[in-house]
Parts: structure tokens; sequence; C-alpha cells
């Protein structure tokens, strides 16, 4: 063991939070502890290929090859995207045998009528939805992309 | 290779907790309190301004005798 490592166990890691690994990453060779006597002096006499010999008789893979992306998210993503499509496909399954019609109220005709009937009742009239509707012009006050058409005005699945 | 590296400000390593509590409880009351005010300057005056200019001009016999009218009531007949 050349230091704590991770912690404190012989063992040899790459990551970015513990740089230095507990182990040396080979075994010590007769070259490599020439290298090793060289180094305990000015390390500007050591030349790039014994520089390199170092690092890599010391480390795996440098810290650009350990964080280099590995295209794993593609994958999960993929998976991800799959679940969410068989949750579409159970959707539109049960929309086709399970779930039956919906009541009369949801009927076009019969919301109109009961907002009619809402806004002639007068409901929440100070903020609410009477509090939109101008009672002179029989129409909304202020139409922005939210308000409904106008329930007065007649449509051919009226009544 | 590596240049000069400037110094960092020592981390408290003894009652940290403690002292985080401290911090965290007078935080979450200063943001409640400016929560509460927030919520009364802006909303709660506004809303009882809306309230009170709607009370100034409301006729209620004028707006029942309008809902009688329309036939919308069980317990009073319209006019005609």
């Amino acid at each position: 063991m050349v230091g704590f490592g991770m912690n404190g166990m012989p063992f040899y890691v790459d990551r970015n939070d513990f740089p230095f690994p507990a182990l040396r990453y080979k075994e010590t060779t007769p070259e490599i502890q020439a290298l090793y006597e060289k180094q305990k002096g000015n390390w500007k006499l050591l030349t790039k290929e014994e520089k390199n010999a170092l690092y890599r008789a010391n480390y795996c893979q440098t810290f650009a090859e350990f964080n280099a992306p590995t295209g794993e998210w593609m994958e999960i993503v993929g998976y991800g995207l799959i679940l969410c499509s068989l949750g579409v496909g159970l959707f539109i399954l049960m929309k086709l045998f399970v779930t039956t019609e919906l009541p009369k109220s949801f009927k076009p005709s019969w919301v109109r009528a009961q907002m009619r009937r809402q806004i002639d009742l007068q409901v929440n009239p100070i903020t609410g939805l009477s509090s939109n509707w101008d009672y002179e012009k029989n129409d909304w006050k202020v139409k922005t992309w939210n308000t409904p058409p106008n329930p007065f005005i007649k449509c051919p699945d009226d009544e | 290779m590596a240049g000069e590296v400037s110094k960092a400000a020592k981390p408290q390593l003894r009652g940290l907790l403690r002292s985080q509590i401290k911090r965290n409880i007078i935080l979450a009351a200063c943001v409640a309190t400016a929560a509460a005010v927030a919520q009364k300057f802006l909303y709660n005056d506004e809303r009882k301004k809306v309230y009170a200019e709607f009370y100034k001009t409301y006729d209620i016999e004028k707006s029942f005798n309008q809902i009688r009218n329309k036939g919308l009531f069980d317990s009073c007949e319209p006019d005609n």
C-alpha cells in the first residue's frame, strides 16, 4: 500500500473524489523501480515517455478516460420511453374496451344551458363567474384565450 | 504546474447541527412572516376592496326580481 486510499483497505479504484488509490496499479518491475529512483530527483529531468510510464504504472485510467461519457443514459431513456408507450397503449385499450359513454350532462348543449342558468342566477357575482359577465352587453366583459364562447348564442344542437 | 491556491475559509467543525438549527429556525420565521405580510397587503386587502366596491352599488331587490322573472326560483312566481 502506498497511502490511505478510499477507506484504508488495500483496493485500487479510479474515483474523482478519492484521487489517490491505496495501491499502485501495476506490480513494480526493475525498470519501473529505476524510474522511481529517478523520480526522487528533479522532475524536470524526466522525459515525457518516462512521465507517461510512471503514470500508467500507478494508475489504470486517466481522469479524462474514466470520466468519459458512456452513453448509458440513452439506454435508460429508451427503457423509460418504452414504459411510457406501454402506458399510452393501456390507455388506448381502456378507451376502446372498458370505458362506456359519458353521461348526457357532458354534451356541449347541456354545458351551455348550465352556464346560461349560472349566469342568470348571478352565481359568484363579486369575484367569480358572474363578475366576468357584462349584463348590458349580454357577453363576457373581457375575452381572453380561456373564456368560453357566449352561451346565449343559439347553436344548431340546442333544443 | 499548479499555481497559487487561494486559502478557503475554515468550516465550522464543532456544534454545526445546533448552529444550523438556530439559523434555519430564524430563517423559517422570517420567511413565514414575510409570506403573511405579503398575503395581507397584496391579496386580503385587495379582496376586501373588491367586496366593498361591489356592495356600494348592489341592489339586492333588483337582482332578486331579475332572477325571479326568469323563472329560476321554486318558491316565487314570475311577474307576468
